[in-house]
């Protein structure tokens, strides 16, 4: 099943990319996060998009088209993001 | 003794009765780069102290002059203890320590009025130094050889702006140097004393929650360069080991700029702004892991790094 996502509070995410990773302030509380530069990359997409599905997400990561696996691991990386309060996820 | 008014006075204008005196009385106002602290204090070590370690600091004679902070250190008897306490305006911000460590307690008083109170600067708990105008950070915890690393390192030539707090300023991004005197601990005291021709040490506190705890006097470069701000090129996190070899390694830049903001007394009240200020000196920064065993070797590290630069 395909989901789509979002970033609920991009207004409160301050973001800061490095080579070896991504760093997100959250304005709402001050908390600082460190990310892989992966989970950054696709925080970045879903702070720049309205929303998502999983595959466009997958596509604008990959720069082509997903295979399987590759939307497990996109949806492994949503889920993360998820729980970390940074994205919100539904089914379509 | 009243000094020429034409020449800023320092302080090793007054004898140590002079100054215990005016301490006791009504206190003084001593420029504190880049403060002017009001002191009061009727406690004998700490004019000791102040006479050893701040005496090419200007002092402030006469009334009329602005002080930042009003701070003193009094006494306080507790049935058969003596202690002392530490007040700035009156207000007690710490419980009482043993009447031994009243320098001491002025020292991280003042670090504490700074840190508390002064939002202009984005304040990291880092010890700071420069050579040839670039800056390096030494962000650590206790116990990673960070004070001692320090000293030695402005025995070897370097300008100290700060063993306890890097204050950088938000618009710029350079830090406005705070020079006083280093705090060492323990074995450290006697490391650094031996290498430390020329300057002063203040009296030794024992049996301190740190143990053992003496103060040393800024270098006199140090001191006259306090107006001049500095740069960050360089952050690095110190870790001594005893016997260890020197060992260099990249530190992660995500993981130092969380680092530094943990280390951070008030990005919090920077909001993003304070993220963004701590963000683009990462950036602008090279990162490293130094573990070490031997000053000399670490030395000898710093001035390549500096060579190289």
């Amino acid at each position: 099943m395909s989901i789509r996502c979002r970033c609920p509070r991009a207004l409160d995410l301050a973001v800061h990319a490095f080579e070896d990773g991504v760093v997100v302030y959250d304005e709402a509380d001050g908390s600082l996060h460190a990310l892989n530069p992966i989970a950054g990359e696709a925080l970045g997409h879903l702070i720049q998009h309205t929303g998502l599905s999983d595959a466009d997400l997958a596509r604008l990561m990959l720069q082509e088209e997903p295979e399987s696996s590759d939307l497990e691991q996109v949806r492994g990386l949503l889920k993360s993001l998820v729980t970390l309060g940074f994205a919100e996820c539904a089914p379509t | 003794m009243r000094p020429d008014v034409s020449q800023p006075a320092h302080l090793n204008a007054l004898t140590p009765s002079e100054l215990a005196h005016r301490l006791a009385n009504g206190g003084i106002n001593l420029r504190v780069p880049p403060f002017v602290m009001h002191i009061s204090s009727p406690i004998p070590v700490v004019a000791e102290g102040l006479h050893a370690l701040y005496g090419d600091h200007e002092w402030l004679d006469g009334d009329g002059h602005f002080a930042d902070f009003h701070v003193a250190v009094s006494t306080r008897h507790r049935l058969f203890k003596k202690l002392c306490v530490f007040e700035m305006d009156g207000f007690e911000p710490f419980t009482p320590l043993a009447h031994g460590e009243a320098f001491a307690f002025l020292e991280w008083g003042m670090n504490w009025c700074v840190t508390s109170h002064c939002h202009n600067w984005l304040t990291v708990h880092s010890a700071v130094l420069e050579k040839n105008g670039r800056a390096v950070l030494l962000p650590a915890p206790p116990g990673s050889g960070k004070s001692t690393l320090c000293a030695a390192l402005m025995l070897h030539g370097w300008r100290l702006l700060s063993d306890e707090m890097a204050l950088l300023d938000p618009l710029t991004g350079f830090v406005t140097p705070a020079p006083r005197p280093v705090s060492l601990k323990n074995a450290s005291i006697d490391v650094i004393r031996q290498r430390a021709q020329g300057l002063n040490f203040g009296p030794t506190a024992h049996d301190t929650q740190k143990g053992t705890v003496a103060h040393m006097q800024v270098s006199p470069d140090s001191l006259a360069r306090a107006h001049v701000p500095a740069l960050p090129a360089w952050v690095v996190f110190p870790k001594y080991s005893r016997g260890a070899p020197l060992s260099v390694g990249e530190h992660p830049k995500s993981q130092a700029l969380v680092e530094l903001a943990s280390n951070s007394f008030n990005h919090h009240v920077h909001g993003r702004a304070g993220f963004d200020v701590l963000a683009g000196l990462i950036d602008r920064c090279a990162c490293h892991d130094l573990a070490y065993g031997s000053l000399d070797d670490a030395l000898a590290w710093f001035d390549a790094l500096e060579a190289q630069a």
